[in-house]
C-alpha cells in the first residue's frame, strides 16, 4: 500500500503523452514526405515508439516505477492513442507532397 | 530587498506577492507592503486580478492590526461587489478584529442561512464561538460543518482539539478514526490516536500499543512514539502483572537504544543525562 | 478537377490540395478549439445547484467507502458501529429512500442532462454533415496505406468510381481523421499541462463537484450497492501482526551502539538479532 500523489501522477502521464503527440506528429510528417507506404510507415512509427520508450527509461533513471503508476505505463501509454495522430499527418504529408 | 524590488517591474512584484501567499507561515507585513504598492502604482496593470490583491490587504492589514487601510480597502470591494458574499465575510472578520462578537454572530448566521453550502462563514463562526470560550457552541457547529465537507481534514483536527479540551476522549478518538479511514498512511493520525488511547485508560493500552508501533513502521525516528512505546508496554506489563514477552522486549529494548542514539546525535547534553534516568528508571 | 487514370496513380487538380485539404484540416483544428473557449465560457463551477442532502449523500458513499478499504486500522468497535450506522436494518443511512427521478417531470432537468451530452458529438455532426454537402464530390488523397474494398462505401461518400482503389478517401473520411487525429493535440495548445498541477483549484469545489456529478442518477440504486458492499466487508485487524512487521522491518539494519556511560569502561555493543 502506498500514497500517491495524484496531480503529480496525472502531471508524469500528461508529459508522456505530450512526448509522445509531438514525436507522432514530426514522424508522420516525415513517413508522408518521404513516401513511405504500407507496413513500411507502420515499421517507422514503432520503431519510433519503441526509441521514445527507451528515451524516457533513461531519463526516469532507476525509479520508474516511483514516478508511475505501473512500471509498463512508461512504454505503454499512449502508443494506442498517437497512431491515429501519426496516421493523419502521414496521410495529409503523403497527399500533399506525393499525389499532388 | 524589498526597495529594489518594489523599483522593478510591477510583474516581479505581483509574482512576489503570490510566492509569499503560497508559503504556509505567512510574513503579513511583507504582503501588506508588496500588495499596497501594487494597488498604488499598478491598479490599471493588474486589471481584474487588481480584487484578489484587495482581498489580501485586507487580510494582511487585519492581522498587522491596521484598521484604517482594511476599511479602505473593504470599501473598494463593496463598491465593486455590492452583493458578494465574499466581501460580506470579509467585512465580518473585521467586526470579529474589533471585539463585536455578537453583532459578527448575527451577520454570520445570517450568510450561513441564505447561503447553507458556504464554508467560509462557518469556519468564521466556529472561530468566534472558540474565541468567547463556548467551546460546546464550536463543537456543534463544526459537526454540522463537517457532516457536509467530511473531507476536510483542518477540521476533523480541530474537533478532535476541541473534545479534548473538554476532556470528552471518546468522541476524540472517533474524529481521529475518521481521519486514520481517509488517510491511513500518515504518521500523524496514529501517533495522536495512540495517545489518545494511552490516556484513555487501561482496556485500551493495547489499542495505543499497536498503534505506536505502526508510528514506527512509518517513521522510525518519531520521538514520541519511541517513549510511547517504552511507556505503553511497561504499563501494559504492570498491569497484568507479568513479564514482557520477547517480542516486547525487543522493541522495547530498540526503543531505548534508538532513543538513546537519537538524543546523542542532537547533542543536547541535559537531554541525554534525563534520558540516562528515565530508562535506568524503567529498568528497575 | 482533372482525373486521368495512369496504371495505380492518379493525377489530381493541385488546387484541390490548396482549397480543400487544407480547409478541411484548419477548419477542424480550429473549430474544435473555438467550442473548447465557448464552453469553458458558458460552463460556471457555480452553477451547480446542488441541495445539502446531495452533498451528505456523496460524502457518506465517499466515507462508506474508506471504510471498507482501511477499516482494519481502527479498532474492531469503532469499525461496527460506524458499519451499523450505515447498515442498520432499521435506520440505517443506507436503508433511506430518496426521491426517484420522474422523467416526465422535470423536462428542463432532462434536457439539460441531455444536451451536456451531446454537446460534444453535435458540432462533429454539424461540421460534417456541412462538409460534406460543399466538398462533396472531391476525391481528395491517399492513404498511404492498403485498403480492404469494404472500406470502400465508408470512406469514399460521394465518389462512384467502382474501380477505384480502396485506398482513396473522400473529403468525409479525411474530415473524420482529421477529428480523430487532432483530439491529442489540443491538450498541448490550449495549454493544459499545466492545469493538472494547480491544487487550489481542485480542493475547493471538490464537495460540490461530487455531489453534482451524482445529481441525476438513482440514488437508491447505488444506496442499495453500497449497502450490499458494507454487509460483505467483515473486519480484519490490521494492527495484529504489526509488532512483527516492525520487528522484520528493522531487524534488518542498524545495530545500534550504547551511549557509553561515564562509569562504565569500554563500550558494548547491542545487537538485534
Amino acid at each position: 500500500m502506498e500514497s500517491i500523489s495524484e496531480p503529480s501522477l496525472r502531471f508524469n502521464l500528461q508529459q508522456i503523452s505530450y512526448c509522445r503527440t509531438t514525436t507522432a506528429v514530426l514522424t508522420g510528417s516525415t513517413a508522408g514526405i518521404l513516401g513511405l507506404t504500407g507496413v513500411l510507415g507502420f515499421v517507422l512509427y514503432l520503431s519510433t515508439a519503441v526509441l521514445v520508450s527507451v528515451i524516457l527509461l533513461a531519463k526516469a533513471g532507476a525509479n520508474s516505477a516511483s514516478f508511475f503508476p505501473s512500471k509498463s505505463s512508461l512504454y505503454l501509454q499512449g502508443v494506442l492513442e498517437e497512431i491515429v495522430t501519426y496516421i493523419l499527418f502521414w496521410t495529409l504529408l503523403y497527399g500533399i507532397v506525393h499525389v499532388y | 530587498m524589498s526597495k529594489e524590488l518594489l523599483s522593478s517591474d510591477w510583474r516581479l512584484v505581483y509574482e512576489e506577492l503570490q510566492v509569499e501567499q503560497k508559503k504556509l507561515r505567512k510574513n503579513y507585513s511583507t504582503i501588506l507592503l508588496l500588495a499596497n504598492h501594487l494597488v498604488t502604482h499598478n491598479s490599471r496593470a493588474l486589471g481584474q486580478n487588481v480584487w484578489e490583491v484587495y482581498e489580501s490587504i485586507v487580510l494582511a492589514s487585519l492581522d498587522c492590526s491596521d484598521y484604517e487601510i482594511t476599511t479602505s480597502a473593504l470599501s473598494k470591494l463593496s463598491a465593486r461587489f455590492p452583493k458578494s458574499t465574499r466581501v460580506l465575510v470579509l467585512k465580518g472578520i473585521l467586526l470579529e478584529a474589533k471585539g463585536h462578537s455578537d453583532e459578527v454572530l448575527e451577520l454570520y448566521q445570517e450568510i450561513k442561512r441564505n447561503e447553507p453550502l458556504n464554508r467560509e462563514c462557518r469556519k468564521r463562526k466556529i472561530t468566534v464561538h472558540k474565541s468567547k470560550g463556548q467551546n460546546k457552541m464550536a463543537i456543534q457547529e463544526l459537526c454540522e460543518y463537517l457532516s457536509l465537507f467530511i473531507g476536510d481534514t483542518e477540521a476533523w483536527l480541530e474537533l478532535c482539539d476541541l473534545y479534548i479540551i473538554e476532556l470528552d476522549l471518546y468522541n476524540a478518538g472517533f474524529c481521529i478514526e475518521e481521519l486514520i479511514l481517509s488517510n491511513p498512511l500518515s504518521y500523524l493520525n496514529h501517533l495522536k490516536y495512540a495517545e489518545i488511547c494511552y490516556t484513555k485508560g487501561e482496556e485500551y493500552w493495547d489499542s495505543a500499543a499497536k498503534h505506536y508501533t505502526k508510528v514506527l513502521t512509518l517513521k522510525p525516528d518519531s520521538i514520541r512514539a519511541l517513549f510511547g512505546v517504552i511507556l505503553t508496554f511497561y504499563a501494559i506489563m504492570k498491569m497484568s502483572r507479568q513479564n514482557l514477552q520477547s517480542k516486547e522486549k525487543r522493541m522495547v529494548d530498540w526503543a531505548k537504544c534508538k532513543l538513546k542514539v537519537l538524543y546523542r546525535n542532537s547533542g543536547n547534553e541535559t537531554g541525554c543525562r534525563m534520558l540516562e534516568n528515565t530508562i535506568q528508571y524503567f529498568d528497575k | 478537377m482533372l482525373i486521368t487514370m495512369s496504371e495505380t496513380e492518379l493525377t489530381l487538380d493541385p488546387a484541390t490540395r490548396l482549397w480543400v485539404l487544407l480547409p478541411i484540416f484548419l477548419i477542424t483544428f480550429l473549430f474544435n478549439i473555438c467550442v473548447h473557449y465557448i464552453t469553458t465560457i458558458f460552463s460556471s463551477p457555480h452553477d451547480k445547484n446542488v441541495t445539502p442532502q446531495e452533498i451528505k449523500d456523496s460524502q457518506a458513499l465517499v466515507r462508506a467507502k474508506q471504510l471498507i478499504r482501511n477499516g482494519g486500522l481502527i479498532p474492531k468497535e469503532a469499525f461496527l458501529s460506524r458499519k451499523s450506522y450505515f447498515n442498520d436494518p432499521e435506520d440505517g443511512y443506507f436503508k433511506q429512500t430518496r426521491p426517484t427521478l420522474n422523467m416526465l417531470q422535470d423536462p428542463s432537468a432532462m434536457l439539460n442532462m441531455q444536451m451536456g451530452k451531446m454537446a460534444h458529438i453535435i458540432p462533429m455532426m454539424l461540421i460534417g454533415g456541412w462538409m460534406s454537402y460543399v466538398f462533396s464530390g472531391f476525391l481528395l488523397t491517399k492513404v498511404p496505406f492498403p485498403l480492404t474494398a469494404r472500406f470502400k462505401p465508408m470512406l469514399q461518400t460521394g465518389v462512384d468510381i467502382e474501380n477505384l482503389d480502396a485506398s482513396w478517401v473522400s473529403s468525409m473520411s479525411l474530415y473524420i481523421l482529421c477529428a480523430f487525429g487532432l483530439r491529442s493535440i489540443y491538450p498541448i495548445i490550449l495549454g493544459e499541462t499545466s492545469a493538472a498541477l494547480d491544487q487550489t483549484k481542485l480542493f475547493a469545489d471538490q464537495a460540490e463537484t461530487m455531489a453534482a456529478g451524482l445529481k441525476q442518477q438513482d440514488m437508491n440504486k447505488i444506496f442499495k450497492a453500497e449497502w450490499e458492499g458494507l454487509e460483505v466487508a467483515c473486519y480484519e485487524d490490521g494492527l495484529e501482526k504489526v509488532l512483527d512487521q516492525f520487528l522484520k522491518q528493522e531487524c534488518l539494519n542498524e545495530t545500534v551502539e550504547e551511549y557509553p556511560r561515564p562509569e562504565t569502561k569500554g563500550k558494548h555493543k547491542a545487537k538485534l538479532a
